[in-house]
């Protein structure tokens, strides 16, 4: 004999399955020249996946350097066992006041067990300050 | 992170796992104007506050290594008995 259908009923949807809100995040204002800093991190858990929802990165020069220097806001995904790549990436030099440049992105997929996601910044000025806006919203869920 | 809690960590050097400076732990916030650094100059960062999750911290606040290992069981990099050595 055939079943048709599925004894348990259907899987739950992903946003069904334990879900709980994850916020990945770095605001920084006045913040001096430094080297690459990976200002916060996420991995997901065993038994987990996480769904990323939005990502953003926003860099704004706030008080003129002495010598400009290479600004990189940047987030980037290490899959499991891997090496990091460039998520949402900029760069740029500028001593304007105000000068900004921004990046985001909306619905970006799912990310697996032990892949890690990490919003990074630097400033190779000499002197100056800017302003930082970045990170990420993920739901995480039973995988 | 829904609910964290925040301690101060020992901050580490690039390597061959990060491209940048970084906290040795699967996931925080770093706590902007909390950074301490080793050198006159402030070059070289030694440690910072951190927002971990508050399933990392035991019932004095302490980071527990039991539980992380617990919450990243099977995973090389996090599953490990010497996981906070660098904390």
């Amino acid at each position: 004999m055939v079943r048709v259908g599925f004894p348990g009923g259907p899987r739950l949807e992903w946003y069904d399955r334990n879900p709980s809100t994850q916020l990945l995040w770095y605001g920084g204002a006045g913040i001096a020249p430094h080297g690459l800093i990976a200002r916060a991190t996420y991995t997901v858990p065993t038994g987990k996946k996480a769904f990323l929802e939005y990502g953003i990165v926003v860099a704004i020069r706030a008080t003129a350097p002495t010598t400009a220097g290479r600004v990189t806001t940047q987030i980037t995904i290490t899959p499991s066992g891997g090496s990091a790549a460039g998520f949402l990436v900029i760069r740029w030099t500028s001593a304007v006041l105000d000068y900004h440049e921004s990046m985001n992105v909306g619905n970006a997929g799912a990310l697996a067990a032990g892949d890690m996601i990490q919003v990074m910044t630097a400033d190779l000025s000499t002197g100056g300050t800017l302003d930082y806006s970045a990170g990420v919203k993920l739901t995480e869920f039973s995988a | 992170m829904r609910e964290t809690a925040k301690i101060r960590v020992r901050v580490q050097a690039p390597d061959a796992d990060n491209p940048g400076y970084h906290v040795h732990l699967p996931t925080y916030m770093m706590v902007p104007g909390s950074e301490e650094y080793a050198d006159p100059e402030k070059k070289v960062l030694k440690s910072v506050e951190v927002e971990v999750p508050d399933d990392y911290v035991d019932e004095k606040g302490q980071l527990s290594k039991e539980k992380i290992r617990a919450k990243y069981k099977g995973q090389p990099r996090w599953d490990r008995d010497d996981v906070l050595n660098d904390i």
